[in-house]
């Protein structure tokens, strides 16, 4: 009898942890920005930062995830369409949405659409265009770049030779020293795994093997770096520098033999430091 | 008696006289008008110039019994009938002839001053002499020939007045075919013996009186006849129908009758009972007038056509009807036209011709239930179900597709019509208003590892990744569309080969394949998968309707375009691009969704 007692006691502090364990998945929300975009020139922001650039007019379909730009509150979600080609034969179609994940699903798929934004082909003919919409998330987004990063108005020269200094540092680190590489990305790591409920050791992991993998590809090596070619985005309030080449291309770009590896890359000023935190 | 009363003349100028069976026998060797149906003898009577008054006496006279006349109609029936029945005659009488040709010289006198005028058998039918003499054989004509004593020069006057073929024969000739003629009765002698008074002042009874306006109704025996004279020529024929339009300069019309009579069938159309309108009989009236030149007014003009429907106005309707039968050819378009000649002459013969050619007046129309398009559309919608299982191996359960269908309407209509000028043509037209006409939704989802086993392969650049996290990827297809037919073809096909093709039913599609590569919500490697994209998957249909002279077809060739895209992956901490555009990742090249043979949607 005491025997029964003290199993019925476990499965039921078994069903217990479950259930708690369950809902601490639950609770881990996850946001998304789904984008359909056929024949447009364009730029896709979330809160004023660039997260999506289409080169040319051919189509892109995809679904990225949302936690590391999105904020508690009121949110933007927009777009801007550049002229390509013959202005009559420039057709371009642009439909967005920013929704929140059914967690019972495996990929992303909707449980709610907090924000969607579509071009109409009847009214919008004038390029480049732009359109914005606002949106709202109620719950706490757990990232800590928004409460830490400064707000810059303008980039000194000096502020650019850092910022360059960190790429060249990082770029070099990638191909050489894994470690170093995930130490100067570490910020970010933390608000990754912050924002998408993981851990940091195993982020840290992935990369490591990433940068393996990468430097185990034939012939790879680094795009020069110049300085004269980059450029510094002041975005996201001011919170951050998006740093990218003047052709589009991002500012750290491997090519092996038959592939090109690009990093995208996010600056904040975290407690007097340029820092990479996307 | 109504005697010269009797006498009438047709709308040409010919004289008749209408012989009841109170008149006395008219001479066997007179020939009547012969008919062979009531209908015939009803025609011959539209042609002659008596009123219906004349008629009416004529009718009375015949009868035994007073009959009431409802109307004219009847009257006219009731005539036609006793014509027809020989109840009543009508003689021709060469009224120009007699009046040409004084009984002066056609009369010899004997020793005992009794006057022998020789006249045509025909002025029997329209005098009352006291004596006719009469011949039984060839011997004795001649015995009595040469008792008058005539000369040679008198028997030949004579002879020439009764139209007699005298030539230059000589005085026994000529005395042999005076005997032939008194004894076959075609000349006759009126014998005026010498008792009786003269009357100088007063036409004899022999004499042939007319009407001077004969031609108008029957004729009055108490004025002289007066030869119209006119030298009238034709200049034009014109005919023009009952729609307002008119010959071609080569004198052609052709036309074809409004029908006005309507009946519903049961017709099939691509394997489905729908009903068919008929439209049909009816008739076309083709009012032809003369222009005339040196017209006096006499009225020696005339308008005919080939059923011998003939007026001397300058004017005249003529009545094209159209076919009424029990079945009729619902695809008429090789039909033969009937062909009516119309012909103007004036009094100097000189003639103008137009052809009028009668196209059959049926005419169809269709509404359709659409779901003489389901199956087709049904067709269609298998394409994207083999679509899904050749290039992704899903079963049709997997696919479970959400097929919309076919709605709207279509209609045709059929058959010949005028055209604004003078010819006609067989109209071809149709009204595709479906949309749409198919319409579906796929939602295909596999896993990249899944993906792999399948024709389409894994996408180029994602092969370089690890087996493991090829499973953090899922494909995700989504078909989605909608496609209308819409439109107006018609087609006109002249009788002489030539056609006009207007008017198109446009085959549109919205929408098309969507694919799209997601990564695993959470996944710790791969964050994200863009598809770039340079061929759209569309849905097109190629030459879905066509028409020509034979119907009007459907051929269903839906085809779904390539879907060629480049796969970017983003890993933690950096994305994987191609570094050439070979790197494109194409699941299936142009694919028919469905082919059909060129299926006949008219006639059936």
């Amino acid at each position: 009898m005491k025997y029964i007692f003290i199993l019925k006691l476990l499965i039921f502090l078994t069903m217990i942890y479950q259930e708690n364990v369950m809902s601490s998945q639950i609770e881990q929300k996850k946001y998304f920005i789904k984008i359909e975009m056929k024949g447009a020139k364009a730029v896709v922001y979330i809160n004023d930062i660039p997260i999506l650039r289409n080169p040319d007019n051919e189509g892109v379909v995809t679904t990225e995830p949302a936690n590391l730009w999105l904020k508690s509150g009121k949110n933007t979600l927009s777009y801007t369409v550049f002229p390509y080609g013959e202005i009559k034969e420039y057709n371009p179609s642009v439909a967005l949405s920013v929704f929140l994940h059914n967690n019972k699903e495996d990929y992303p798929s909707p449980k709610e659409i907090l924000g969607e934004i579509k071009l109409d082909r009847d009214k919008d003919h004038e390029y480049p265009l732009n359109k914005s919409i606002e949106f709202i998330i109620e719950d706490d987004v757990k990232t800590k770049l928004w409460n830490d990063a400064e707000k810059i108005i303008n980039l000194s020269k000096k502020d650019k030779m850092q910022i360059i200094s960190v790429i060249r540092e990082l770029s070099e680190a990638i191909l050489k020293d894994a470690e170093r590489a995930i130490k100067l990305q570490m910020y970010k790591i933390e608000d990754d795994a912050l924002a998408e409920g993981k851990s940091v050791e195993k982020l840290i992991d992935v990369a490591s093997h990433s940068y393996e993998w990468l430097q185990s590809q034939k012939g790879v090596k680094l795009d020069n770096i110049d300085i004269d070619k980059i450029k510094f985005n002041i975005c996201g309030d001011g919170q951050l520098i998006n740093v990218i080449k003047d052709n589009g291309d991002e500012a750290i770009v491997y090519e092996s033999e038959d592939m090109y590896f690009d990093i995208a890359l996010y600056f904040s000023k975290i407690n007097g430091k340029w820092t990479i935190v996307r | 008696m109504l005697i010269n009363s009797q006498l009438v003349k047709d709308f040409f100028g010919q004289y008749y006289k209408i012989q009841t069976s109170r008149d006395k026998p008219a001479p066997d060797a007179l020939q009547q008008e012969r008919f062979h149906s009531s209908e015939q003898a009803r025609r011959f009577i539209k042609n002659l110039t008596a009123p219906l008054s004349f008629w009416a006496k004529i009718y009375h006279a015949e009868s035994l019994v007073s009959e009431s006349i409802q109307n004219n109609q009847q009257l006219l029936s009731g005539i036609a009938e006793l014509l027809s029945r020989g109840k009543i005659k009508a003689f021709k009488i060469d009224i120009p002839s007699l009046t040409e040709h004084p009984p002066e010289k056609r009369t010899l006198t004997d020793a005992s001053k009794n006057r022998h005028t020789f006249t045509a058998a025909s002025s029997l039918l329209i005098s009352s002499p006291k004596e006719v003499k009469s011949f039984a054989d060839k011997a004795e004509a001649e015995k009595y020939l040469s008792e008058l004593s005539a000369d040679e020069a008198q028997l030949k006057e004579m002879a020439q007045e009764l139209d007699l073929p005298v030539a230059d024969l000589g005085v026994s000739a000529i005395s042999g075919l005076l005997a032939d003629a008194l004894v076959s009765g075609s000349v006759v002698v009126i014998v005026d013996r010498y008792s009786a008074p003269p009357k100088a002042e007063q036409p004899d009874d022999n004499t042939v009186h007319v009407d001077k306006d004969a031609g108008a109704g029957p004729i009055n025996a108490a004025a002289p006849v007066k030869k119209d004279i006119c030298n009238c020529t034709i200049s034009t024929l014109e005919v023009v129908c009952s729609h307002g339009r008119s010959q071609s300069s080569r004198g052609i019309l052709q036309i074809v009758p409004s029908p006005d009579r309507t009946r519903m069938e049961e017709y099939e159309l691509m394997g489905n009972k729908v009903t068919l309108k008929e439209e049909y009989a009816g008739e076309d009236e083709l009012n032809c007038s003369l222009g005339l030149q040196n017209n006096k007014g006499s009225g020696c003009y005339y308008i005919t056509d080939e059923t011998r429907q003939i007026v001397n106005s300058e004017s005249s309707k003529i009545i094209i009807e159209g076919e009424n039968s029990q079945k009729l050819e619902k695809w008429p378009i090789n039909a033969q036209p009937e062909t009516i000649s119309i012909q103007g002459h004036g009094c100097d013969k000189a003639g103008k011709t137009v052809r009028v050619e009668s196209y059959p007046s049926q005419y169809y129309t269709v509404q359709a239930d659409l779901s003489i398009f389901k199956v087709w559309a049904d067709k269609v919608n298998e394409g994207w179900e083999a679509w899904g299982k050749n290039i992704f191996s899903l079963s049709p359960v997997q696919l479970s597709p959400k097929i919309t269908p076919p709605t709207g309407s279509f209609s045709a209509n059929w058959g010949w019509k005028e055209n604004q000028d003078w010819r006609t043509y067989y109209n071809i037209s149709s009204d595709f208003g479906l949309n749409p006409i198919l319409g579906i939704e796929i939602k295909i989802v596999l896993s990249m590892a899944a993906l792999g086993l399948t024709a389409a392969g894994i996408p180029p650049n994602l092969a370089n990744l690890a087996a493991e996290h090829l499973l953090d990827i899922q494909l995700s297809a989504a078909a989605n569309c909608k496609a209308a037919l819409i439109g107006q073809p018609a087609g006109k096909f002249y009788s002489d080969g030539s056609k006009e093709i207007t008017g198109e039913a446009r085959f549109t599609s919205e929408g098309g394949v969507v694919l799209e590569l997601l990564a695993r919500a959470g996944s710790d490697y791969v964050v994200s998968v863009s598809l770039s994209i340079s061929g759209e998957a569309k849905v097109t249909g190629d030459d879905v309707v066509s028409l020509d002279k034979t119907g009007l077809y459907l051929q269903s060739n839906i085809m779904l375009t390539p879907f060629i895209g480049v796969a970017k992956a983003t890993i933690r901490y950096f994305k994987i691009r191609s570094k050439t555009k070979s790197k494109k990742w194409e699941p299936w090249s142009k694919i028919e969704l469905y082919k059909s043979e060129n299926k006949k949607l008219l006639p059936r």
